[in-house]
């Protein structure tokens, strides 16, 4: 049943439906046996008289025997069987002494409790009601039984019961509409506060996580759910609070030296000794934005509302990192789409992928050739270089955290296509990389998962 | 003569920008905390404020918000070590008018507060160079390795704007935008023509400046490497 309604509604109506189906059943079959008990005790007296009233006709004579003198009209009336009944005397060990009828008496053992005994039968042609009656007849104790032969038993009841669902029964279904009804609108009000709760709940995301359910107004029985998820967004919250805080904490507290540095750098007498020193600070602070982006990535998730252009993303990358291409006398271009290319995402992050993706494009690629850069209307993005390419065998452990081809003839940290592939994860995408025909890697980030057409 | 303050609690780091500036000319007052840079603001004019975020005294937004609903246009340059896009966004918001994190290059800074300073209603500043191409912004006129050059109306306004933001790409757009401002029709072809021939021009008479095209995105004028 709960595969079948969803909504504690129907299921409360549904149900509702159901107990009353089997309440008026059950209604009708008491009926049914109240009224059969009632005929049948009815039945019982009726017969109770006519056996006491045959006794009346029992004479002991001196001699001891018996006589049964019934008048001629009652003879009659048991012998045609008007109305069924006939009777049989019986001795106390159960001989037959007189009877209306010449054949097919049954006769009923009599139990020796001294008082009238009722009982029923039937076989296969008929059923029968019958009273046994003790009767002490001077010295004598006979037993008076007057039977019943009934057709068609339960035609009297049949009848009631027939009669009360056509008439009265029909009274029952408006009554039985009108509290399902009134149960509709009553249970809808009753479960307003739920419902407000779930509408609230809707609005969780990683960016609100400051919202918590209303309890006002909750019944009590869905209180401890509502109070224990409000508990486990608090938890929650925390847990990114702390992650949020340490990222910063960690970003103060290694930023500010190397910028203390740097403009000590910056202010040596020494011009050839300050440059190297400022490269070097400079690859250190790379790195250490690395990880700190690594670490803001691992405790972030995407506000679905947002949406990013990847054409715009692709022209901040290019116009961001020109000037470094040029300065290690690469070319570098955006191409493909010159439209807005809208996937559902968050532009900072992407920049940040992309970004990787050339600052890796400029750095293993030759003096004098050319990065490009393209977004795809369908939601892709490619970064094109001409430098020694990905070998199959590499490909997989690139985008390893800390994995570089080479430890020592190159800086970085192996972090940056650890950082692309976590952000193409966070949007439901993925990142490939191919050798292009003429030579070079060919990075692809397929987001066309996220695309918005 | 621009007057900055630099509000920054670490003592280094406050100590070297303050030199730095005074020695790029520019008067320089510091303070460490939100209430003393609170105080100092009430009672002096300053052209840039230079603003770090995490105060000891708290989060410095708060100062930058009630400065911004009490209608003080004071240029803010948040200088921080808070890197992420999430913090970029909320500083700008908050009324920042730039955003630099920290380490950053000391040359950036300022070339960022030059920026900042030629914004309308803000004096001009020194005259421009990359290489040996130098640009009179009061007068409009170019000058290689000293000597004026003769060029059209058009090339003047691309140089200028190349010039502004040497070493940084400009979009296409914004070059459009800049001739589109003059009289005459732009074809859409006119950037490239205009661009094409001062940068012959400038080759011609033996500038160390080149103008770079960055295909799909704009133009870039920088110094020829020796
Ligand atoms: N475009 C590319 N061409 C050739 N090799 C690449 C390219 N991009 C990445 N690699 C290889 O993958 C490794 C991991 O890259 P990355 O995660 O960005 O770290 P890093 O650049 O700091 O070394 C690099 O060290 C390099 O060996
Ligand atoms: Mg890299």
């Amino acid at each position: 049943m709960s595969s079948h309604f969803r909504s504690i509604l129907a299921r409360i109506i549904w149900l509702q439906i159901v107990a009353f189906a089997v309440a008026a059943a059950a209604v009708v079959l008491a009926i049914y046996l109240l009224l059969n008990s009632t005929s049948v005790r009815f039945e019982n007296q009726s017969l109770h008289v006519h056996a006491a009233n045959i006794a009346k006709y029992l004479k002991q004579q001196p001699d001891g025997s018996l006589t049964f003198d019934l008048p001629s009209e009652l003879r009659s009336y048991y012998a045609n069987g008007l109305g069924g009944l006939t009777y049989a005397i019986t001795d106390n060990d159960g001989h037959l002494l007189f009877s209306s009828t010449s054949g097919d008496v049954r006769i009923v053992k009599n139990p020796h409790t001294g008082r009238p005994t009722y009982f029923q039968s039937a076989n296969r042609r008929r059923s029968y009601l019958a009273s046994s009656l003790p009767v002490q007849v001077g010295s004598q104790q006979v037993w008076v039984q007057v039977t019943r032969n009934i057709r068609r038993p339960g035609l009297v009841t049949d009848d009631v019961i027939v009669h009360y669902l056509r008439h009265v029964g029909w009274f029952a279904i408006p009554i039985i509409l009108f509290v399902l009804i009134t149960d509709f609108f009553v249970i809808r009000r009753v479960l307003r506060p739920v419902v407000l709760a779930s509408h609230k709940a809707r609005t969780i995301d990683p960016q609100r996580l400051d919202v918590r359910l209303p309890t006002q107004d909750l019944p009590r029985e869905v209180m401890p759910l509502v109070e224990m998820i409000n508990q486990g967004l608090s938890r929650v919250e925390e847990g990114f609070r702390v992650q949020r805080d340490f990222t910063a904490d960690a970003a103060h507290e290694l930023r500010t030296p190397l910028s203390v540095l740097r403009m000590r750098i910056d202010g040596l007498e020494d011009r050839e000794a300050a440059k190297h020193l400022r490269a070097d600070v400079d690859a250190m602070s790379h790195v250490v934005n690395q990880l700190l982006e690594v670490a803001e990535l691992d405790g972030v998730m995407l506000d679905p509302s947002e949406t990013a252009d990847l054409h715009r993303v692709c022209l901040d990358v290019v116009e961001l990192l020109a000037p470094l291409a040029l300065s290690q006398g690469k070319d570098i271009a955006l191409t493909g789409s010159e439209e807005k290319v809208r996937v559902r995402g968050h532009t900072g992050m992407l920049i940040q992928a992309v970004r990787n993706l050339v600052e890796n494009a400029v750095k293993y690629s030759p003096k004098g050739s050319t990065i490009e850069v393209r977004a795809e209307p369908r939601g892709i993005v490619r970064v094109l270089d001409e430098g020694r390419g990905i070998s199959e065998l590499e490909r997989e452990k690139i985008f390893r955290r800390f994995w570089r081809r080479d430890r020592i003839q190159t800086s970085g940290a192996g972090l940056g296509l650890a950082i692309v592939a976590r952000v193409v994860e966070l949007h439901g995408g993925s990142v490939n990389v191919e050798n292009r025909p003429t030579g070079g890697a060919a990075f692809s980030l397929d987001l066309s998962n996220a695309l918005i057409v | 003569m621009a007057r900055l303050l630099v509000v920054e609690d670490n003592e280094d780091l406050a100590g070297l920008l303050v030199q730095g500036l005074t020695r790029a000319d520019f008067v320089t007052d510091r303070v460490a905390t939100m209430a003393d840079a609170r105080d100092v603001l009430s009672r002096n004019q300053y052209s840039i404020v230079i603003l770090d975020l995490g105060l000891p005294d708290g989060d410095a937004l708060t100062l930058l918000r009630s400065l911004r609903t009490h209608d003080d246009p004071t240029p803010i340059l948040i200088l921080t070590a808070r890197g992420t896009v999430r913090d970029r966004v909320e500083g700008l918001r908050a009324g920042a008018d730039d955003y630099l994190v920290k380490p950053f290059a000391f040359e950036e800074l300022l070339a960022r507060l030059q920026a900042l300073l030629r914004r309308p209603g803000e004096f001009l500043g020194k005259p421009l160079s990359v290489g040996n191409v130098t640009f009179d912004t009061a007068a409009r006129q170019a000058f290689v390795d000293g000597a004026p050059q003769v060029l059209s109306a058009r090339e003047i306004s691309v140089l200028e704007i190349l010039i502004r933001r040497a070493g940084r790409v400009v979009q296409k757009g914004a070059v459009e935008d800049q001739l589109y401002g003059l009289a005459g029709d732009v074809r859409s072809n006119a950037v490239e023509v205009c661009v094409h021939r001062l940068r012959k021009h400038l080759a011609d008479v033996g500038a160390t400046a080149n103008i770079h095209t960055i295909r799909g995105v704009g133009y870039l004028i920088r110094e020829i490497e020796p």
